[in-house]
């Protein structure tokens, strides 16, 4: 299978393994090509493809627009068909990313996609719905059907049995899950403060939860069926240059309780970001009350206030003693990861 | 009264052009523009291969229309449950972006779709007007 997607020079990327009716394996995966790379961002167009034990690799058609990036399938079959879920955006017009669905009686009479959540992980398999944020949290929600709860909508009212898994410190780059054991989801990411890559694998069913390794390094972005494992592994310079690879010398599982289950509540936290600016000392405008639609932030502004006192909350002491902290007034608590803030005035991110 | 483009003064003020074309006006005392379009004055990806935005060209005075709104956004994860904000701040009577660092600079391994953008403050005086659709009103704050 690893031979039949590596006929030229082109990158692969995001191995997602399932089985067809006939029990044989189906590799869906992201392809790009040289044409494929953007000087000018230094980044690269992916595309989705699928390749089977007995069918040659091909495109897998989404009818969306050359210049967006498709990545993170994952895939599964009942008596309708196939039923295919991948994320994309980055197009240059509107680049914001979503999780997108296409259903049909086969591979190659998938309806057009369907957008079912705003954001750059995640994936739907059957009533079942996991989304990632693009740090330190990982959302999961039993669907009872159509239409998908939107972020605005009251978390509290979601269906019972949701999680969401914080793996704090962290930036989520894919949350996927094992297609011959859908309750064990694979969670890539990277850490904030040394850029380690790792893959968690967690089981929703028993709350175990292992650090994935092949051949001694993280299994970044792996996929597992039986015993079959595929992995990205990094090639050169760029990060994105990465091939579907399979280990040479298996894969080997760490007990870890790096991720922390609760169920999902209305007391949202601001926890660190994905990027961070440089440069001077940045300004923190006085009486922030920058609002959105964001139900998080509704909620943060919603909060009770932190009771006042004359000078600074000792904690945000603590939090300057942090080696990478930041200082904002709204901090009330933080160092390495989760920062609570104390919001009438959030601070934009960057800024404490 | 610094602004970038050709200007016309009347007894009320200056009305010139933006370096986009656009119109705006001046009081006299050049201190705030009675005119605000919202607009994306940069824009940029940064990924691990080309982590660090540059931002000092946009930096000093005729940046930005006058008493205007800066922010610095993400624009790929502009959801609702987000805050894909990465800086702000005022713009200054001389059109300076108060307080834009020099540079911004990504830790996130994938594309960040990054935009300078420039907010009005809306009719009412309540809230600020931002370009394009993420997040695009807001309420005011003091710089």
């Amino acid at each position: 299978m690893i031979e039949k997607i590596h006929t030229d020079d082109a990158m692969t990327h995001m191995p997602f393994l399932t089985a067809d009716a006939a029990g044989r394996t189906i590799l869906f995966y992201c392809r790009s090509g040289r044409e494929d790379w953007d000087e000018v961002t230094r980044s690269r167009r992916w595309k989705l493809w699928v390749a089977g034990e007995d069918d040659p690799p091909r495109r897998i058609a989404t009818s969306l627009g050359a210049d967006v990036c498709e990545c993170s399938p994952t895939a599964w079959r009942d008596e309708q068909g196939w039923h295919v879920t991948f994320v994309a955006g980055g197009a240059k017009e509107n680049p914001r990313f979503h999780l997108y669905r296409m259903d049909g009686p086969d591979l190659d009479r998938l309806g057009a996609p369907v957008a079912v959540y705003p954001t750059r992980t995640g994936f739907v398999r059957g009533d079942r719905l996991v989304y990632g944020e693009m740090e330190n949290l990982v959302h999961v929600r039993r669907l009872s059907g159509y239409p998908i709860p939107q972020p605005s909508d009251d978390p509290v009212s979601q269906p019972s049995g949701d999680i969401d898994i914080e793996l704090a410190g962290t930036f989520i780059y894919r949350v996927s899950y094992r297609a011959d054991a859908p309750d064990t989801l694979l969670i890539t990411g990277q850490q904030q403060t040394d850029d380690e890559v790792f893959t968690l694998e967690y089981d929703l069913a028993t709350s175990r939860q292992h650090l994935i390794e092949c051949d001694g390094r993280p299994a970044y972005k792996c996929t597992i069926l039986g015993d079959q494992v595929l992995y990205a592994h990094r090639l050169g310079e760029h990060f994105e240059t990465r091939r579907i690879t399979a280990p040479t010398n298996g894969l080997s599982r760490h007990p870890t309780s790096v991720g922390l289950a609760h169920r999902p509540t209305t007391a949202v936290s601001i926890i660190t970001f994905a990027t961070a600016a440089t440069g001077p000392a940045q300004p923190q405008p006085a009486a922030t009350t920058v609002t959105t639609t964001s139900a998080a932030l509704a909620t943060i502004e919603n909060a009770p206030s932190q009771p006042q006192s004359s000078g600074p909350d000792p904690r945000i002491s603590t939090c300057l003693s942090c080696p990478d902290s930041r200082a904002c007034p709204n901090v009330t608590t933080c160092c390495g990861g989760q920062v609570e803030v104390n919001i009438t005035t959030p601070c934009p991110r960057g800024r404490w | 009264m610094a602004t970038a483009g050709k200007a016309r003064l009347f007894k009320t003020g200056k009305r010139s052009l933006r370096s986009n074309a656009k119109a705006q006006l001046f009081t006299t005392s050049g201190r705030c523009s009675e005119c605000c379009t919202p607009y994306v004055l940069a824009s940029a990806v940064t990924n691990s291969s080309n982590p660090t935005w540059n931002l000092t060209p946009y930096q000093g005075p005729g940046k930005a229309t006058p008493c205007s709104f800066w922010r610095l956004i993400e624009t790929g994860s502009c959801y609702p449950g987000a805050y894909p904000w990465y800086g702000a701040g005022c713009v200054d009577s001389t059109g300076r972006l108060v307080n834009l660092p020099n540079s911004f600079t990504s830790r996130f391994s994938y594309n960040g779709y990054m935009q300078l953008q420039i907010g009005c403050r809306s009719a009412s005086g309540t809230q600020i007007n931002w370009p394009g659709t993420c997040q695009n009103l807001t309420s005011v704050y003091s710089c």
